[in-house]
């Protein structure tokens, strides 16, 4: 029993964790490109917004995604009454609050290494006849390769290890929404101290791991 | 037929205001770094996008500033060559020059490829990567890259700086036979080398501080200087000072 719900914390944050970095991805690639690329207004103002949840208490972020997505919140009571879904104490709320936590170190890896591919390369594509899209698969990201694998660790890393926010917003459900970090919180406040012991031996064997291989895999490169 | 600018930009600090007119033929820029050479070419290519007149290549209006047509870079069909050459460090050779065959079906792309590495001498290269070749190998490949889709113009932006001096002559030698032999593409060429704007030229356009100050064939421009900011750009030798008695 112990063990059943230790391994589905395991597996719980693994799939929450996976579908934040996919979003965090996608979301932290695209903004990283639009402010490294182009000038528009608020760009700045979009840029804070992007870094806030890095620098911020985590219990911070996780009161502003309540008061937005809560049943009576700005947003959340729109959708409830729509659809009568609300995402609190969901496993979706955690993998949202691992998302907006972990965006910023995705999108400030990506801008710097977008912005540190050179432009003429880029304007020699332009003159080639490939569209911005198709210059950004082929030349910008394969060049700033390093960058993005390097923020994507980070990244996962960093929602795995996602407590506070997720603790507001998704709450600390046994069996639902106890991700690892929650799990282990929870085991010392209520004293079960081996089980909480394997979930830190395993959470530090794992992160040791991934920091391991993205300094591996962001070395090897074909090209000087 | 041919190509046809009036640039008007003002910068802080610089303007440039040229107009001048092309067939098919190879004109050199020419003129100190800063005269507004490079942002010409730039300007033609669509890589520039301020300013204001227009550019008009073979009939079509590129860039018209006054009717608000601006085509982006993609769409001008105007090759060009960087001073640094921007070759992409992740691509083979090959995969640089198919790069610039785009729109362009794979087996004739793959035709054309060879085609170019032989005009270009590139056989047994072409699976390295530009870190693993020569400097005039590099610049063969930044050739055949901008050629493999016959564009409607050429442009090179002092491409021939970074070599020293006997490769530099091969590779003047081996531009011109391919332009003049099988490609005759019209091609803008800046330099702030004398001898190669006076071996290359079809016509030479003198650039000074964001104008052009004197243009013509190159031996009645080095020959016959019209001033002395021209005297002193072309950096002839024979130059005394005198006095006028009258």
């Amino acid at each position: 029993m112990n063990m059943e719900s230790a391994l589905f914390s395991v597996r719980l944050s693994f799939q929450v964790a996976l579908v934040a970095t996919v979003f965090s991805i996608v979301f932290g690639c695209a903004f990283a490109y639009l402010i490294s690329r182009r000038s528009f207004a608020g760009r700045e103002a979009l840029d804070v917004l992007l870094t806030l949840p890095l620098v911020l208490p985590p219990t911070v972020t996780g009161y502003i995604l309540l008061v937005l997505l809560g049943i009576n919140g700005l947003l959340g009571k729109y959708i409830y009454a729509m659809t009568g879904y609300t995402i609190l104490f969901t496993w979706q709320a955690a993998a949202l609050c691992s998302f907006v936590v972990s965006l910023p170190l995705m999108y400030k890896t990506a801008r710097a290494a977008f912005e540190s591919v050179d432009t003429k390369l880029v304007q020699a594509s332009y003159t080639l006849g490939h569209s911005e899209l198709n210059t950004f698969f082929r030349v910008v990201l394969p060049l700033s390769r390093r960058g993005v694998i390097a923020g994507t660790i980070l990244a996962f890393a960093r929602a795995l290890g996602e407590f506070g926010a997720t603790l507001m917003l998704a709450g600390n459900i046994p069996g639902r929404t106890d991700t690892m970090p929650l799990a282990i919180y929870a085991d010392v406040a209520s004293g079960e101290w081996s089980r909480a012991w394997g979930l830190v031996a395993l959470f530090a064997l794992m992160s040791a791991v991934f920091l391991y291989a993205a300094n591996k895999l962001a070395g090897q490169q074909r090209w000087v | 037929m041919g190509l046809e600018l009036n640039i008007k930009t003002d910068l802080p600090g610089f303007s440039l205001d040229v107009s001048w007119s092309m067939h098919s033929e190879l004109v050199v820029l020419f003129g100190h770094s800063g005269a507004g050479k490079s942002l010409t070419l730039q300007t033609i290519a669509g890589i520039s996008r301020q300013g204001g007149g227009y550019v008009k290549l073979n009939g079509r209006m590129l860039f018209n500033r006054a009717m608000g047509i601006n085509l982006p870079p993609q769409q001008r069909s105007v090759g060009y060559v960087f001073q640094d050459l921007a070759l992409f460090p992740h691509m083979t050779v090959r995969q640089n020059i198919l790069y610039g065959a785009y729109g362009i079906d794979k087996s004739t792309a793959r035709q054309k490829c060879a085609v170019m590495l032989e005009l270009f001498r590139l056989n047994g290269q072409e699976d390295k990567y530009p870190h693993e070749i020569s400097g005039g190998q590099k610049q063969r490949v930044a050739f055949a890259r901008a050629l493999i889709r016959k564009p409607d113009l050429l442009l090179l932006d002092e491409p021939f700086s970074s070599l020293d001096n006997p490769l530099r002559l091969e590779m003047r030698r081996c531009l011109m036979s391919v332009l003049k032999e099988d490609f005759c593409v019209p091609t803008v060429l800046v330099t702030h080398d004398v001898l190669e704007a006076y071996t290359l030229a079809d016509r030479v356009l003198i650039y000074s501080n964001g104008r052009v100050i004197q243009s013509g064939l190159p031996q009645e421009v080095f020959n016959n200087p019209l001033n002395h900011e021209v005297t002193s750009l072309v950096n002839l030798k024979n130059l005394y000072p005198g006095y006028l008695f009258t």
